[in-house]
């Protein structure tokens, strides 16, 4: 009966599971073989170079450039994020009246395709001369925050950051509020009872009792911040500027040229391999965070 | 059985008659054509009109056309690794030599040049542009590009407003200038506008600028030079000196550093800009953003005093059409090029997309009557980046266009930016 009901599972799993390893694990494989060659995706010939593409990533200064923003994408972005979305969360959990509306409003921009985030920040929002923030700063008499040049190379990458703190935060506010709303409300009226600070109630009775949603939430926001491609690659319209490349967008360039008949797919493939890597290795860190202590209620 | 042994009688049979049939009236060939243009472009519904009117004359040659856009490389990398046949591609001609010629997989088209021209009198290669052929081909000079779209640089402005402004045409970099101050002092226009968030348009200024200064090719020369010791030549930091004098100045308006394309050009469509250094499909680009009454004009990029460059020199560069060696409808696809590239389907190409054509005998678009002409009045010709993206596009993006945006843009000094293209050019060749 047993073997019949697994051999039924498998059945089941089969459609699922073939697709899986023909889109995914494949091409995963295949990527990771190509990582080891010179190779242009045209050429019908591939040279065998060992771990060449991995070596010269090292001193890739373009390389270490963008692997630089990828991590303050999801350092600063995933502080950010889990910051904005915590207080919101507190605020949106006090009682406050409409709060279905205002977390509706809040979630909203989540749904907005990148491509339309990126023009409606960049041309209408960002705009140096005629953008929203620039004729807002110059109706408040704040000059010097009315002349900053929010897409200047210099800057451009925060301006980007923040939109997509603003576009994300939403999303982590749902699976955040699903967690606390979890928690049994005794728990905080004993504490209340016993004296302790909002402060002090967050610490230890929030933050404790929805470790496993906010793991959850902080390994998908590790994952699609190290492979974030869409918004900053559509954020400088025909091309994205060099101080928006993320891993994604420098592997594509690298593999696809992007206008410019780079065609490196051996290198792009090696960049691939690395930002897989850099994903495995920050689920592992945050795995292990969460194995330490499971509170159950 | 009897009834199932007579039901496959009636198949082979059938089967047999359409064979029969389908190889006396001719079997009907398929070329697959993925386009650089997109399907709503002036220039994929000419493709359009080309591929219904050949219809009507080759009912036997079926054209599959995909509008794959300007990332049809990509695309098409993708398809053909995935099993999917593709015959014919259109990009930019450096591109393609990159990408087909020089992994020798693209088709050669010497043989087909030699012969006559679709209708009409003439060898098929005389009716290009002289040398416009050539611009792509292989190391060993065999020519597998075939041009349909000549493209230049320069200074975009609309005739009218200058007019109305009394403003003239700069020949030389004094007189530009000279123009870029009156400009500033006398109007509420910018003189110059421009879209810094690409740095393939910021090079515009570096490549050209050189080209005047010290010849086209210096550029890449300079590239060549495994000691990095050519960047010291004091051209380079004089370009970078001119190029930051527009924005010191306040020739180039107000903000322009954080324009995210289209922001600068627009500028130009609304009036707010006098001018705008770009491509040559900028009008097409815009022509449904300008005002009725704007007038388009453009010049050359001008003369610089002390300078080897002349006014005449003039940036080249093509789209073009390249196959797969490995196509099986070679002859069909040689005939589709032939029957694209006479004179009247180019003057559709050069009236619907404000294109310059690379055959001989068709018209120039008003919107580029100063630039064009100019073009082909020209001795001397560079093409695009001078040269440098098709033959070093790892450079070109990487150590050129990086370091070129940060002087650009005043992020280091010009001394800083000859420290840096010196240092990493050596590196650049130490990994080759």
């Amino acid at each position: 009966m047993k073997k019949r009901r697994e051999y039924i599972a498998w059945v089941f799993l089969a459609p699922s599971l073939i697709l899986y390893l023909y889109l995914f694990v494949y091409p995963a494989i295949e990527s990771f073989k190509i990582s080891f060659y010179k190779w242009s995706g045209f050429a019908i010939n591939m040279e065998f170079v060992g771990f060449k593409n991995f070596s010269k990533l090292i001193s890739d200064t373009s390389f270490l450039g963008v692997l630089k923003n990828t991590l303050l994408l999801l350092t600063i972005g995933g502080i950010g994020i889990f910051l904005l979305a915590f207080v919101l969360a507190f605020l949106l959990g006090s009682g406050i009246k409409g709060k279905k509306v205002y977390r509706t409003i809040i979630f909203f921009p989540y749904i907005i395709a990148p491509v339309v985030l990126s023009i409606y920040w960049g041309l209408l929002v960002y705009n140096p001369r005629v953008g929203i923030l620039t004729q807002f700063f110059k109706l408040l008499h704040i000059e010097v925050l009315s002349k900053f040049v929010f897409t200047d190379i210099s800057h451009i990458f925060w301006s980007v950051l923040f939109v997509t703190i603003w576009s994300r935060v939403g999303f982590f506010l749902i699976l955040l509020m699903a967690g606390i709303e979890r928690i049994p409300p005794y728990l905080y009226e004993a504490a209340r009872l016993e004296g302790a600070t909002e402060l002090q109630i967050f610490f230890k009775i929030t933050l404790p009792l929805i470790k496993e949603v906010l793991v959850i939430a902080m390994i998908f926001w590790g994952i699609n911040a190290i492979k974030m491609f869409e918004l900053f690659y559509a954020f400088g319209g025909i091309l994205p500027p060099r101080a928006l490349w993320t891993n994604a967008i420098y592997l594509y360039i690298i593999g696809f040229g992007k206008r410019d008949p780079i065609f490196q797919l051996g290198y792009a493939s090696a960049i691939g391999v690395v930002t897989l890597l850099l994903i495995i290795i920050f689920a592992l860190i945050i795995r292990r965070l969460v194995k330490k202590e499971i509170y159950e209620y | 059985m009897k009834k199932l042994f007579f039901w496959l009688v009636i198949v082979a049979l059938t089967v047999s008659a359409t064979l029969v049939v389908g190889a006396a009236i001719g079997e009907t060939k398929t070329i697959v054509y993925w386009s650089m243009f997109n399907e709503q472009e002036p220039a994929a519904i000419v493709t359009k009109k080309w591929i219904e009117e050949y219809k009507k004359i080759k009912p036997e040659i079926n054209i599959d056309v995909t509008f794959a856009g300007r990332e049809v490389m990509t695309k098409v990398m993708a398809a053909r690794n995935g099993g999917t046949v593709v015959d014919l591609i259109s990009m930019e001609g450096f591109v393609l030599r990159a990408a087909l010629v020089k992994a020798g997989i693209s088709l050669v088209m010497d043989e087909a040049l030699d012969t006559p021209i679709y209708e009409g009198e003439g060898l098929w290669k005389d009716s290009f542009l002289p040398g416009t052929p050539e611009q792509y081909a292989a190391d060993d000079g065999k020519v597998s590009i075939i041009p349909f779209n000549l493209q230049t640089s320069g200074f975009f402005y609309d005739k009218k407003l200058w007019r109305d402004n009394g403003w003239a045409v700069p020949k030389t970099w004094d007189e530009f200038l000279a123009l870029c101050e009156t400009i500033k002092t006398t109007s509420d226009i910018a003189p110059i506008t421009h879209d810094c968030g690409v740095d393939f348009y910021n090079d515009i200024w570096n490549y050209q600028i050189m080209a005047r200064l010290k010849g086209p090719g210096t550029l890449l020369s300079a590239v060549e030079d495994k000691t990095g010791e050519s960047w010291g030549d004091p051209a380079f930091k004089k370009a970078i000196e001119m190029e930051q004098e527009l924005f010191d100045k306040g020739y180039i308006v107000e903000g322009a550093k954080g324009f995210t394309w289209p922001a600068g050009q627009q500028l130009l469509t609304s009036g707010e800009a006098a001018m705008n250094l770009n491509g040559s499909w900028l009008p097409n680009e815009l022509r449904n953003q300008v005002s009725e009454d704007f007038e388009w004009g453009s010049f050359p990029f001008p003369e610089i005093a002390g300078g080897v460059g002349k006014i005449s020199d003039m940036e080249s560069s093509l789209n073009a059409w390249a196959a797969f060696n490995d196509t099986k409808v070679g002859p069909e696809i040689v005939d589709f090029l032939k029957f694209c590239t006479t004179v009247d389907n180019q003057q559709i190409f050069v009236d619907e997309t404000w294109n310059m054509s690379a055959i001989l005998g068709t018209g120039m678009p008003t919107a580029l009557e100063g630039l064009g002409q100019a073009l082909l009045d020209s001795k001397v010709l560079f093409d695009r980046h001078d040269g440098l993206a098709g033959k070093y596009p790892v450079y070109y993006k990487n150590i050129y266009l990086k370091n070129h945006d940060l002087a650009f843009l005043g992020k280091i000094t010009p001394d800083e930016y000859i420290k840096l293209m010196k240092k990493e050019t050596v590196r650049y060749w130490e990994e080759q």
